[in-house]
């Protein structure tokens, strides 16, 4: 559905790479995590999928089109769901989604049929007639995934769309995004919030100075081999002099008296190796993991940064 | 076409529920014209106990002119000085307001004299040059002075000759007159009176406005600038919001988005010209004050309102455009309207500044709107006479909002 080839976009004077050959390919019908610390590249590669930015080399394809050559018909099909609350406070939640209705072109006839749909998957029916300067931080969130939603988009590009809300609202919004994505409606999605993007995301992407640093299937990912991790955990401390025969025999990553982490795409031949040596020393093993415990794990390893500290820069 | 109108009623939507700034927008200009109407009221009638200077250039080499000087320095009221002939240029003196009033006295003033200056072609007993600011009643007790010293030299002279009188040759009904005719005759001296205008003024724009025809105008378009307040505070929170971006995505370019604007608060101007005219025609008199008078030109009026609200709206949109931060905006705006107001004759009115500072006026957009508006409601000019202003305004508009919209798509 978007395919993003050789992209770059430099910045200012002098020059700077902020995207650099970026490659991307974003199925149809997928949920799409889009990962990177902060200055990572993420809102430009946004911006440029959406027409906001020009880029300055490569292409951006929709559905086959350049996107700065078919801007308005790609437009027209994507549904954006900025980080801020991009509505009218002063206004009803009704006010605002017959707006903002009306602003997308959505035909007079068809105008009240799909604010009830963006109502009704948003759940705001309780709700649409308040003032949205009154509303919580929850069904702000609702109200910009609502507003979203108008124009029946085919992609919908959501922004940090559960920064701040309650659990309810944030599982209320997964969720919806979820449902959307089940009736085909393909996704985009950045967030800070790890367990977020695993639970919804089918793919993700990590990008960091401008670099895609891996791309593919989540479960995949977790499993990539030539990043991947072998833990042991033993159950007695390790003698000293054993802890330096390790160190020497393998690519050690840590290492205390009771826990070994090993970088290796050969998890068997380590545990084969290793095996003998705790024999000998008469400990036993606890608890073996090979791949990355999680998402976190594996943005920590490619990138050197946690995306939750970035959050709050 | 619709989502034009789509942007047009949410525009118009939020500024209803907007009751704090539209408030501001209202009463703001309407406590001012009660407060400065009825406070400078004694002010504007032309300074009651202030001594007003005059020059006197002397040609005439008899006692009689001396005689006159000496009659017209017993006033209290006005100030004479002496120049020398080779003083500096009487017109330029008095155009740039050194003196309200000059007197040139003839080098034949004692023939003039006893000719009395007439209506079949004789020359004027003296010559009277009078500032391009000076109001009509003032300009009477001057030449009434005059007149009044005039009239006593010549009843001195006829006394010391005897009582003949000048136009008396065609009386057929007696050879002395009686002391009516003569004193009628005596008050017929031909003045040569005439206005000195700096080279960019004319009659009109001469005359004075009261207290109310200054003050209504004056913050009336004070008021129409100060939408920045709403506009910018509006604009600013969706710029931050990221609603521009939301919008620019539905494929609503800068222009609409800027244009979208303008029509609703047109419509607050245009209700607040109506409000502050009301203020000054009925309230300001309720409570003491004079009244506006209706303007000259209900066409001229509504011109240069849109004019001026035009100016008004796209210079809000430049400022909002420019500003980071509602705060910024505020301020920016807050500054320039008082800026623009205090160059522009709104704070302190425009006639009496010293000459330098009227030329320093022309550079504030509310000078323009307010000569606009003295037209209509002070020199009685017609419709197209606010067409100058008008033009200048709708240029500074037009340049702004250009420069809105460029910085917008740079910056949104």
């Amino acid at each position: 559905m978007i395919q993003i080839k050789d992209l770059v976009k430099l910045y200012g004077s002098p020059p700077q790479t902020v995207l650099n050959h970026v490659e991307l390919n974003i199925p149809q019908g997928s949920v799409f995590g889009l990962l990177g610390p902060n200055g990572a590249g993420k809102t430009t590669l946004l911006s440029i999928l959406l027409g906001l930015v020009p880029k300055t080399g490569g292409s951006v394809l929709f559905d086959g089109d350049e996107v700065e050559q078919h801007l308005a018909e790609v437009r027209a099909s994507i549904g954006f769901v900025p980080q801020d609350f991009a509505f009218y406070p002063m206004l009803s939640a009704r006010e605002n989604l017959n707006f903002f209705a009306a602003a997308a072109g959505v035909p007079r006839a068809l105008q009240k049929s799909q604010i009830d749909f963006c109502v009704h998957t948003t759940g705001l029916q309780n709700h649409i007639d308040k003032r949205a300067q009154n509303f919580s931080g929850g069904l702000k969130r609702r109200l910009n995934l609502a507003i979203g939603l108008l124009n029946q988009p085919k992609v919908l590009c959501l922004d940090e769309p559960t920064v701040g809300i309650d659990p309810h609202s944030r599982n209320f919004i997964l969720e919806a995004i979820t449902e959307l994505n089940r009736q085909g409606m393909t996704i985009i999605y950045t967030s800070h919030y790890m367990e977020e993007v695993e639970q919804i995301c089918d793919r993700v992407a990590i990008i960091d100075h401008g670099r895609i640093l891996i791309c593919g299937h989540i479960n995949e990912l977790l499993k990539s081999r030539n990043l991947a991790k072998l833990s042991v955990q033993m159950d007695k401390p390790l003698p000293a002099n054993i802890l330096e025969n390790l160190r020497q025999r393998f690519s050690i990553e840590s290492i205390n008296e009771t826990h070994i982490e090993v970088q290796t795409d050969d998890p068997l031949t380590v545990i084969n190796a290793l095996s003998p040596v705790l024999t000998e020393a008469n400990l036993g093993i606890e608890r073996i993991h090979y791949g990355f415990k999680n998402l976190e794990e594996l943005f920590l390893t490619l990138t050197h940064k946690h995306l939750r500290d970035n959050a709050d820069e | 076409m619709n989502k034009f109108i789509a942007l047009l009623k949410k525009e118009a939507l939020v500024l209803s529920k907007d009751w704090h700034g539209l408030l501001v927008l209202f009463v703001m200009p309407a406590v001012f014209i009660l407060i400065m109407s009825l406070a400078m009221q004694n002010a504007f009638d032309e300074q009651q106990n202030v001594i007003i200077e005059y020059a006197i250039v002397n040609h005439s080499e008899g006692e009689l002119g001396d005689e006159l000087i000496g009659l017209l320095k017993a006033d209290p009221a006005f100030k004479a000085t002496i120049l020398d002939q080779a003083a500096a240029p009487l017109n330029s003196l008095v155009a740039s307001e050194r003196y309200k009033f000059a007197i040139v006295i003839p080098e034949d003033f004692p023939q003039r004299l006893a000719a009395g200056g007439d209506e079949n072609g004789a020359a004027p007993v003296l010559q009277v040059l009078i500032a391009p600011t000076v109001k009509s009643y003032l300009k009477q007790l001057f030449v009434a002075l005059v007149r009044g010293g005039i009239v006593q030299l010549r009843m001195a002279q006829l006394l010391a000759d005897g009582g003949s009188l000048p136009q008396q040759s065609d009386s057929s009904e007696s050879d002395l007159p009686d002391s009516q005719n003569m004193l009628a005759d005596l008050s017929q001296v031909d003045l040569s009176l005439s206005y000195v205008m700096d080279n960019n003024n004319n009659n009109a724009s001469s005359a004075t406005p009261s207290s109310v025809q200054q003050n209504v105008p004056a913050w009336l378009i004070f008021a129409m600038f100060f939408v920045i307040i709403p506009i910018s505070t509006a604009f600013i929170i969706e710029k931050q919001q990221g609603t521009f971006v939301r919008l620019r995505l539905l494929n609503l370019s800068a222009l609409h988005l800027m244009l979208a604007k303008l029509a609703p608060y047109y419509v607050v101007n245009l209700i607040q010209m109506a409000a502050m005219i009301a203020v000054g025609m009925a309230v300001v008199p309720l409570l003491g004050g004079d009244r506006l008078n209706w303007p000259s030109s209900a066409a001229g009026l509504f011109i240069i309102t849109s004019a001026a609200s035009f100016a008004a709206i796209g210079f809000a949109l430049l400022i909002a455009t420019l500003a980071k931060t509602t705060v910024q905006a505020t301020t920016m705006g807050g500054v320039f309207n008082i800026i623009f107001g205090a160059l522009g004759g709104i704070m302190v009115p425009k006639f009496v500044m010293p000459p330098t500072m009227q030329e320093i006026t022309v550079v504030s957009p509310m000078s323009w709107g307010l000569e606009g508006f003295l037209d209509v409601f002070l020199r009685n000019q017609p419709w197209h006479a606010v067409l100058p202003e008008s033009l200048a305004l709708l240029g500074f508009g037009v340049v702004c909002l250009i420069a809105a919209i460029f910085l917008f798509k740079r910056l949104v």
